[in-house]
């Protein structure tokens, strides 16, 4: 059952990846990683319980503490227009 | 044939897609930027935490439970901040959509 459900989260990310290619401004590029990263968590978290290996739940937090980050700082970036 | 936790697993997993499906579909809908962060919010919280309470349902007691409890303790600080922090920083920095084709 959760190949079928990696199967249907998969085709998801190419909406985010359109989101950040074409996204009018810098801020809609910002959102659309910040979808892609919540979902790539969710991949690595129904892979993790497919092959059952538990430290890729560990792999999963990092991943989601990173992309925290990288969204504050570079929000932060363009919020003051170039110092942060 | 599957246990009765698995199916009650699924069925939160597959409502979380069903989440996930209506914000994509409205941030493809809508122009505005402040209404694609509603929308993107959506799918942060609700979406993210159906979804983890799907696979902890499915997944039964053990050592991989807590660390999917950490992942979802850790999104519901995490997330609406970053999106709480996207808004502040577009409204800050005057970036306002409405008002492009009026000039």
């Amino acid at each position: 059952m959760l190949n079928i459900f990696f199967i249907m989260f998969a085709p998801l990310c190419l909406f985010h990846l359109y989101r950040i290619i074409k996204g009018p401004s810098v801020w809609d590029r910002l959102l659309g990683l910040n979808l892609f990263s919540i979902n790539m968590i969710i991949l690595m978290m129904l892979y993790a319980l497919i092959k059952d290996i538990d430290y890729l739940l560990d792999l999963a937090i990092v991943y989601a503490l990173l992309g925290f980050i990288s969204i504050v700082f570079i929000a932060r970036f363009i919020q003051r227009k170039g110092k942060i | 044939m599957m246990n009765i936790h698995e199916i009650i697993g699924s069925i939160f997993v597959l409502i979380g897609l069903v989440i996930q499906l209506f914000g994509i579909y409205g941030i493809f809908k809508y122009e505005h930027f402040y209404v694609r962060l509603t929308l993107s919010s959506l799918i942060d919280s609700a979406g993210l935490i159906t979804i983890i309470i799907g696979l902890i349902l499915y997944k039964g007691f053990g050592f991989a439970t807590l660390k999917l409890g950490f992942i979802l303790l850790l999104m519901l600080l995490l997330n609406p901040l970053s999106n709480h922090i996207l808004g502040r920083g577009a409204f800050l920095s005057n970036y306002h959509p409405e008002r492009q084709g009026e000039k």
